[in-house]
């Protein structure tokens, strides 16, 4: 079954009906998330592409409201034509607002411009007895009530349904570079990277690629001709004019890879060299692309089940022990069985799971990603 | 909450149970001690009926405990300088106190991470992380005295939150005591972490989820370089033009600032910054970050304002003179002590356009009601301070007046599109009017928040969401039908 | 002579309403109380005692209550939270009226009546009593009188006193009427003796002077003068300090001087509160005003002259503890600095926490030791992290605390006030 809201109160009322029905639901933006075979044949599938359009650009107070179902691509080109920009750069530029803000997926800019947790000032949702619920407003600073934004970013659909959203925006920079180098090792890479992090340079994207035995930096930079010139300066290596044909297919490349394995890990900055040095040496290991200035790192691993199962786990480990966290990105529906022991309960699962039976007490959203 | 708060345990049995759990040193409980933990830095007051200062998570732990089991509210307290009453114990029950849980406990530079005690004053971090050639972002005007934890509960600001976020935006890391007893710990030195972002809802959650017992915050670098303009306007439509004009030309000034001349002069008296005092509006931002184009943007901002009417510019020289401009604006709050004995300051957020019309309203509340009132504000992110100056000795009339003339205040910047509070949080103060910014299904799933973290309804009850007993207009229930 | 009921105090009067009020209770103060720091209760913070203070305005507290007795004593009276109160609460009014105002409303022990009839009539006033007390504390002390009295009951307070006695023999010699300038003549000035200096210290009070000749400053020694007061205004006997400070005025005011030059801190302090001290007196606050705008610190007075004559070279590694009274009673911060910096090989390390109280306060290493013994360890740590070989100071009872931490502590460093460095510098020329 197919449900396809075209305003905030049919989206309302359709959960509602699903929950009363006890359907279960699976929210749906611009697919690029989804794996193909994810609905199961009992699942609704809701369509949030119904809900677009920018509701509000208001350049002088650099935000926008703008409903879900709006690709982030036309809220981009929206405001570009006012001179301003989402700092957002996830992979998928096919990818929904909603959906940005349900995966939480961001690309390389979070050192500079925050991620989207940061720059997410409010939000309607549609829950599943039928109402909306707002949080946030569209001023850039505000504590009134608990924050339940922060709470729907990583939320994957399971506690209701982004219907409209407002962020901050920024002016589009004058100018944008990047430079790309070589390191003999994750350790150089790392210690290069760290340098810049420690600067006031705020580069765009700091990025350490390592595949086939070569490890390289990519660092882009954004706004004022002199501090691009000098972030690129200090960052060493070649020039590239346009930072996009070096980071688009570093971003892309990894989400969009349906063979084998993708783990991603969020660990310490100090953790990054021992974790990428021990990684690109387990079996199957194809690629690692580190975001420097947060310390997520995604790995790409290849070969038959057996090896990728156990490199993933091996990964998973040592992020863990790193004091941080990882989990599989994309994984081959033939690996899943294999992979989910790994499946832990993080620290205050049984919040988790408070929270999800309040929003949903019927749990028809999401079933098989329910985060609790 | 919808439920009225039942009391629990209190009096001499409280008191000896706390004393048996936590050892003397840690409780208080006669009537003089109580008497000085029933205020904070705003204009509400009510008694505990015990303070307990708790060296470890253990005691935090094992008072919750006690006190769930015998029905009594906690209320954490960091060092009482609160604007919204969020220390304040307006249901009774046990103030605890962090200031002896105030140590860092880990710098470590090399992760851009401090685990750090909810006690310990905000500056004391930045001082500490200096050396490294870092420091903690938020910068209440009160950092000098905060603490940390008390920054988490309220999700503080400051003047230069501006550019580089608030506090929600540097914390990575949580050890949380559910009113239970539970201890719980959310996220660590990575950037993220599993799950749902609790982290994110405890923040600013001003205590009503439960007690923090430990942070672990990001640590930025210090910039390379600052520069400080101070511009004196005429009026303040002029000066708010100004900002306006800042914004708009794409420069991302790490503060901008804004103080009316009511203010000004009792700044003046307290630090002698040098700020004119004919002036209608003085105008204070700066910018930071990499040296290079800095005093291209510095230029580009004199420009604004001399464009926009500026009378006089001002550029700090040297550090000490950039220490003691921004030294008036952040004692600004306090020096009202100058002018009038008391003050009540409201923290409304509009959209910053809408600061000439929303400013011009101010006023007129100001005149309707015969009081005083200084502006003292985060411009750049609309946040406005607006301070009523009143004399509390004239009994309880002129308070009543002064919170109706502040509530006219909150109207005026939701009318604009705004939020009633941009960081002092809700607290006690604005819990009636919380209903004015959302309605009752916006209210009603915060709610799911609350009892998921908090069902006994234990932790800092009556804060941030409408009491039938004291919200007559505004309880949750009616606001409800309407 | 007759022992009064209610300590010394025949009226008294508490704390100033109207300074109350220009607290507004924002909690900036917190960080800066070394009590608050150590005790961790709101009670010991200065936002604090000014509420209890309130309350006992408001009848909500009594004034002979040993819960306000107990935190009121417990202050320090440093000043810290004067030099952070964005408002200008003046704290130390503040807490020296509930003093007095605690004096009159509460009986004390015959026993502790007796100490401060002893300590406050018939010692501080009379210098020749005090010299000669010196004389005998310096002799217990080479006589270990402390290890033997230590066992015996108030033994530990007694020793604990005899600790902070300096080294250095008190000298006998009193100071010549009067030193000439040399060469042109750039000011005249008259030296404030003090009452402890005079008697322990009449060394630094002889280099105060001379420091100022050789900078062309005449200086008069006045011999008609007394104790000025200070530590009965912080214990909370401001008539006796009334009598004090209507005798120094009487006896010095006529003096065709530019100032009164004073070189203790805690002295100076209360010498340029006269004014206030006398607010309420018709005949004498005018003349308290005007004798009060003339007092002037050594330093103060010295830094603002500027130096004529350039010191001789010293070579050491010099670190300065600010004495509150002149740090935050007088607001002197860098001329200090200034004149250290100003000697040729001195290098001058800054101290942490150097606006700190050390825990002498008076007479609070007395009444207080368990919480003066913190705060000296907490300055004698950060002492130790400059690797300095001199403390500089500028006040007796700072003086004698910091050495008697550091001689517990086996530092080699040693303390001095600013004028005998000067002193000594001018010398190795």
């Amino acid at each position: 079954m197919q449900l396809d809201p075209s305003d905030a109160r049919e989206c309302a009322a359709a959960l509602r009906s699903a929950a009363e029905a006890r359907q279960t639901v699976r929210v749906r933006g611009g697919g690029t998330k989804a794996d193909p075979d994810e609905a199961l044949p009992g699942d609704a599938v809701l369509r949030t592409r119904g809900l677009s359009g920018v509701v509000d650009h208001v350049p002088a107070d650099l935000t926008v409201t703008v409903r879900a179902g709006t690709l982030l691509r036309d809220v981009q080109a929206a405001l570009a034509e006012r001179g301003q920009f989402l700092p957002l750069d996830p992979p998928h530029g096919g990818a929904t607002i909603g959906g940005v803000i349900a995966a939480n997926s961001n690309g390389f800019g979070t050192l500079r411009y925050g991620a989207v947790r940061d720059l997410l000032i409010g939000t309607t949702t549609a829950l599943t007895d039928g109402t909306l619920a707002r949080a946030g407003g569209r001023v850039v600073k505000n504590v009134a009530g608990y924050d339940l934004n922060k709470l729907l970013v990583g939320s994957l659909g399971t506690l209701g349904v982004i219907v409209e959203a407002t962020f901050k925006v920024l002016p589009l920079p004058a100018t944008r570079g990047a430079s790309v180098s070589s390191a003999t090792d994750a350790t150089s890479a790392f210690a290069r990277a760290g340098a810049i992090v420690r600067t006031s340079l705020r580069p765009t994207a700091l990025v350490v690629d390592h595949e086939r035995g070569a490890w390289r930096l990519v660092v882009a930079a954004a706004g004022e001709q002199a501090v691009v010139d000098r972030t690129l300066r200090e960052a060493g290596g070649d020039h590239v004019a346009d930072p996009d044909r070096l980071l688009v297919p570093l971003r892309d490349l990894l989400a969009a890879a349906a063979e084998g394995a993708v783990v991603r890990a969020t660990i310490p900055l100090a953790a990054q060299p021992p974790f990428a040095g021990g990684v690109s040496r387990l079996d199957g290991f194809e690629r690692l692309v580190a975001d420097a200035g947060t310390g997520i790192v995604h790995v790409h691993l290849r070969g038959d089940d057996a090896t990728i199962a156990a490199s993933t786990v091996a990964a998973i480990a040592s992020a863990r022990v790193l004091g941080g966290s990882a989990r599989t990105e994309r994984v081959a529906p033939s690996l899943r069985r294999h992979l989910a022991a790994l499946r832990t309960e993080p620290p205050g699962h049984f919040l988790m799971r408070r929270l999800k039976d309040a929003f949903d007490p019927r749990g028809i959203l999401e079933p098989e990603r329910s985060l609790a | 909450m919808a439920t009225p708060f039942v009391a629990g345990t209190r009096g001499a049995v409280l008191h000896r149970g706390l004393v048996d759990l936590l050892g003397e040193e840690q409780v208080l409980w006669q009537k003089h001690d109580l008497q000085l933990y029933e205020y904070d830095g705003a204009v509400d007051t009510a008694t505990p009926d015990a303070v307990v200062i708790p060296r470890d998570t253990a005691d935090v732990a094992n008072l919750a405990r006690f006190c769930s089991e015998h029905n009594v509210p906690l209320v954490p307290r960091g060092a009482g300088t609160g604007l919204s009453g969020g220390a304040i114990p307006v249901e009774g029950g046990v103030v605890v106190s962090f200031a002896r849980m105030s140590r860092i406990l880990e710098l470590d530079a090399a992760n851009l991470r401090a685990v750090v005690q909810p006690g310990l004053v905000n500056l004391h971090l930045s001082t500490a992380a200096a050396p490294h050639g870092l420091y903690f972002v938020p910068d209440p005007s009160s950092q000098k005295a905060c603490t940390i934890g008390g920054n988490v509960a309220e999700n503080s600001g400051g003047p230069h939150t501006l550019a580089y976020g608030v506090t929600t935006n540097h914390v990575t890391g949580l050890e949380i005591v559910l009113t239970d007893g539970t201890i719980v710990r959310l996220g660590g030195k990575a950037h993220e972490s599993e799950g749902y972002d609790l982290i994110g809802l405890f923040v600013g959650s001003e205590g009503t989820l439960g007690l923090i017992t430990e942070i672990t915050v990001r640590l930025s670098p210090l910039p390379e370089d600052k520069r400080t303009v101070m511009a004196a306007f005429p009026t303040m439509d002029l000066a708010s033009e100004a900002v306006s004009a800042i914004i708009a030309s794409g420069l991302v000034p790490s503060a901008i600032e804004l103080m009316d001349q009511l203010a000004t002069v009792a700044v003046e008296a307290s630090v002698g910054a040098g700020y004119p005092l004919d002036a209608g509006a003085i105008l204070l931002a700066e910018v930071d970050g990499p040296r290079d184009g800095l005093d291209d943007h510095r230029a580009r901002i004199e420009e604004l304002c001399r464009a926009n009417g500026a009378t006089s510019i001002r550029v700090a020289e040297t550090a000490l003179e950039r220490d003691r401009l921004w030294a008036g604006r952040k004692g600004a709050f306090a020096a009202m002590g100058r002018l009038a004995p008391d003050y009540y300051v409201q923290d409304g957020v509009i959209p910053r356009t809408r600061l000439p019309d929303v400013l011009r309203r101010i006023a007129e509340v100001g005149e309707r009601y015969g009081v005083r009132i200084a502006n003292v504000f985060h411009a750049g992110d609309g946040n406005l301070h607006p301070l009523i100056l009143f004399d509390g000795s004239l009994g309880p009339d002129v308070l009543r007046q002064v919170k109706a003339a502040g509530v006219e205040i909150l109207r005026a910047c939701l009318d604009a599109g705004g939020s009633i509070t941009g960081e002092h949080g809700v607290g006690m103060e604005k819990n009636c009017e919380l209903p004015l910014q959302y309605g009752p299904d916006d209210l009603a799933a915060m709610l799911h928040v609350k009892r998921a973290f908090d069902p006994a309804g234990l932790a800092n009850p009556a804060k941030i969401f409408p009491t039938p007993s004291r919200c007559r207009e505004f309880s949750l229930h009616a606001a409800r039908s309407v | 002579m007759t022992i009064p009921l209610h300590g010394l105090a025949d009226h008294g009067e508490g704390p100033v309403s109207e300074l109350i009020s220009r607290c507004v209770h924002c909690g900036l103060c917190l960080p800066t109380c070394p009590t608050y720091a150590l005790l961790g209760v709101e009670m010991d913070s200065p936002r604090g005692r000014i509420r209890l203070m309130k309350n006992v305005l408001d009848g909500r507290l009594e004034p002979d209550a040993a819960g306000y007795d107990d935190h009121i004593y417990k202050c320090l009276d440093c000043r810290a939270c004067e030099t952070a109160c964005p408002s200008g609460v003046e704290f130390g009014k503040l807490v020296e009226g509930a003093r007095a105002q605690i004096e009159r409303a509460r009986p004390r022990s015959a026993f502790a009546r007796a100490m401060r009839w002893l300590v406050f009539r018939q010692l501080l006033p009379h210098h020749a009593r005090l010299a000669v007390l010196a004389r005998l504390g310096h002799l217990s002390k080479r006589l270990r009188i402390g290890t033997l009295v230590r066992p015996l009951p108030l033994g530990r307070r007694l020793a604990s006193l005899l600790d902070l006695v300096p080294d250095r023999a008190p000298s006998a010699r009193p100071l010549p009427a009067s030193v000439a300038a040399h060469g042109a003549v750039r000011g005249r000035v008259a030296l404030f003796q003090g009452c402890v200096m005079r008697a322990a210290f009449a060394g630094t009070n002889l280099a105060t002077a001379r420091v100022l000749a050789r900078n062309g400053v005449e200086v008069l020694v006045p011999a008609a003068q007394t104790c000025c007061g200070a530590l009965h205004v912080h214990a909370g006997e401001p008539t006796d300090a009334r009598e004090l400070a209507r005798r120094n005025i009487a006896s010095l005011e006529a003096l065709d001087v530019d100032a009164f030059i004073v070189n203790a801190a805690g002295c100076g302090a209360n010498l340029k509160e006269y004014g206030w001290l006398l607010r309420e007196d018709p005949d004498w606050r005018k003349r308290a005003e005007r004798f009060s705008g003339l007092v002037k610190d050594a330093i103060e007075y010295l830094a603002e002259l500027g130096l004529s004559a350039i010191p001789g070279s010293l070579d050491a590694t010099v670190t300065y503890d600010d004495p509150c009274h002149l740090l935050h009673g007088q607001k002197v911060r860098d001329q200090p600095r200034a004149l250290l910096r100003a000697i040729p090989g001195v290098r001058f390390v800054e101290l942490g926490e150097a606006d700190w109280c050390c825990g002498s306060a008076g007479i609070y290493n007395v009444t207080q030791p368990d919480l003066s013994r913190q705060l000296l360890h907490r300055k004698v740590e950060h002492i130790r992290r400059t690797g300095a070989d001199l403390v500089v100071t500028a006040n007796p009872g700072c003086e004698m605390q910091l050495a008697a931490g550091l001689r517990a502590d086996g530092s080699p460093a040693s303390v001095i006030h600013l004028m005998d460095l000067l002193e000594r510098a001018y010398g190795a020329r």
